[in-house]
């Protein structure tokens, strides 16, 4: 009986995998992401998040001394970059502040639903962390958020949230849920998921310490993780 | 004194095994991030068997599994997803929905004794926060006479009691949530089809079937009133 529910446990686990690895190659071997489905004769990419989509604490350098940040700038972040990466336009649409389940999921269904908008690029849930919203609620909206996506004809790349760390450490315990759950979502949607989270842990095993993070804030990335977010997911985007 | 290599499996190494196979059959299925669904895990295209009708937009894509077979019958119906029919073994089975890659993690269970002209529909309807998700099996048995086309419709709103749907000039019918109307007799050539909320008039989808003489068409509503509504066009035969 124990050996039996043993290997079923390592069954789950291998099938986990093999599935997520298989989800993501499928997509970034194929490039479908960034294509025209709306067929208007371009290609839209919407970056839809909060502060770190918008781009807050970029400028800020590896050393740099910051405690809190008060002045967002302009937008700036990862989808700036994104757009040379991929040579094709990338809307900003990060709102600092928002959190997904209060205004971001009806701001982000007036992109999806109708419009022209061919890919959305979602990262969102720090806020909402700062709400200890609970994963069963998160869940159920980004399973929506996909079902009509999908039904729209709409391409979506799920970004998993970069782990807060230093001040913010203790936001880790419920963005790191959330990040679990869009890989989760993403294998059984077959949506692929640019691992921001796993990107920033795996560069830097003192989290916080991290040369990513404008510190000791700790919730807003650097120049440096801009540039390591816009990597990971343009990889995911195949450009 | 020899031994029989013995060539019998443990149950832990079948399950394993099973698994598996399961899960790869669904993970190579997978389609486009996003867009209509293209999954083609599963049973093959057919003219019977087995479909599913995903109305629920909280709910995650979803397979169906028979007793009588090892691998998903139909794998990864998404949301407003209009995947047809998928073969059916013959003879008395289980017909069970479960959640994409958790073969074990089961909503629905159905008996059925399927012949080889045998149809089935499961809907899948409802939501998490109010209503619970829930099931229905269809037995589509066709118009035994369709001079012109044939369709009916599916009311899977959830938040819509009672759906009004007109079909052309035909005199409007009262869809119940989770119900389906009668075949209702159309011409061939293009019929809009149009569904409000009985309640209040609020539209909850419509689209344009090109019918064809002698063909039964399913239209799905699906969704949740007020938020998000798709009408979903299924070949019946």
């Amino acid at each position: 009986m124990r050996s039996s529910l043993i290997s079923l446990l390592a069954a789950s686990t291998f099938i986990f995998a093999l599935s997520l690895t298989l989800a993501r190659l499928s997509f970034a071997q194929e490039g479908k992401l960034l294509g025209d489905v709306t067929g208007d004769g371009s290609v839209t990419v919407l970056a839809f998040g909060d502060s770190i989509t918008y781009g807050v604490g970029d400028g800020g350098n590896p050393g740099d001394y910051v405690e809190t940040i008060e002045d967002s700038g302009e937008p700036r972040g990862y989808p700036k970059r994104l757009s040379a990466a991929i040579s094709a336009g990338v809307n900003n649409a990060g709102s600092p502040g928002e959190r997904f389940l209060y205004d971001g999921f009806a701001r982000l269904m007036s992109f999806i639903i109708g419009g022209d908008v061919d890919t959305v690029v979602f990262m969102e849930g720090t806020n909402d962390a700062f709400h200890r919203i609970e994963g069963r609620d998160y869940r159920i909206a980004l399973q929506r958020m996909l079902n009509v996506a999908r039904a729209e004809n709409k391409n979506v790349l799920l970004n998993t949230l970069p782990p807060p760390v230093a001040s913010n450490a203790s936001l880790a315990l419920f963005t790191t849920l959330y990040s679990s759950i869009m890989r989760d979502l993403g294998v059984l949607n077959s949506v692929p998921v640019a691992d921001v989270e796993q990107k920033f842990r795996q560069n830097c095993p003192d989290l916080d310490s991290c040369q990513l993070y404008n510190l000791p804030e700790g919730l807003h990335p650097n120049s440096a993780g801009y540039d390591a977010i816009s990597k990971v997911v343009s990889e995911a985007l195949g450009g | 004194m020899t031994t029989q290599p013995n060539h019998r499996l443990s149950p832990s190494i079948k399950t394993f095994c099973l698994s598996l196979a399961c899960a790869a059959l669904t993970a190579c299925g997978g389609g486009g991030g996003g867009g209509s669904s293209t999954g083609s895990g599963g049973g093959s295209d057919s003219s019977y068997g087995v479909r599913v009708l995903h109305a629920s937009v909280d709910a995650a894509p979803v397979d169906v599994i028979s007793s009588s077979g090892s691998s998903a019958l139909v794998s990864q119906q998404f949301f407003a997803g209009d995947k047809g029919y998928r073969s059916l073994p013959e003879g008395s089975q289980v017909l069970s929905l479960t959640r994409t890659l958790n073969p074990a993690d089961v909503l629905a269970s159905f008996s059925v004794d399927a012949g080889s002209a045998s149809r089935y529909s499961i809907l899948f309807y409802g939501d998490l926060q109010n209503l619970g998700l829930r099931t229905r099996l269809i037995e589509d048995e066709g118009p035994e006479d369709i001079s012109g086309a044939a369709i009916r419709v599916v009311n899977g709103v959830a938040g819509a009691a009672t759906l009004q749907v007109s079909i052309t000039s035909a005199d409007s019918q009262l869809v119940g949530f989770g119900q389906n109307s009668e075949y209702i007799a159309a011409p061939a050539g293009e019929v809009r089809i149009a569904a409000q909320r009985a309640a209040d008039g609020s539209p909850a989808g419509s689209l344009v079937v090109n019918a064809q003489t002698g063909r039964a068409y399913t239209v799905l509503f699906a969704g949740e009133a007020g938020f998000y509504t798709k009408a979903v066009l299924f070949t019946d035969r």
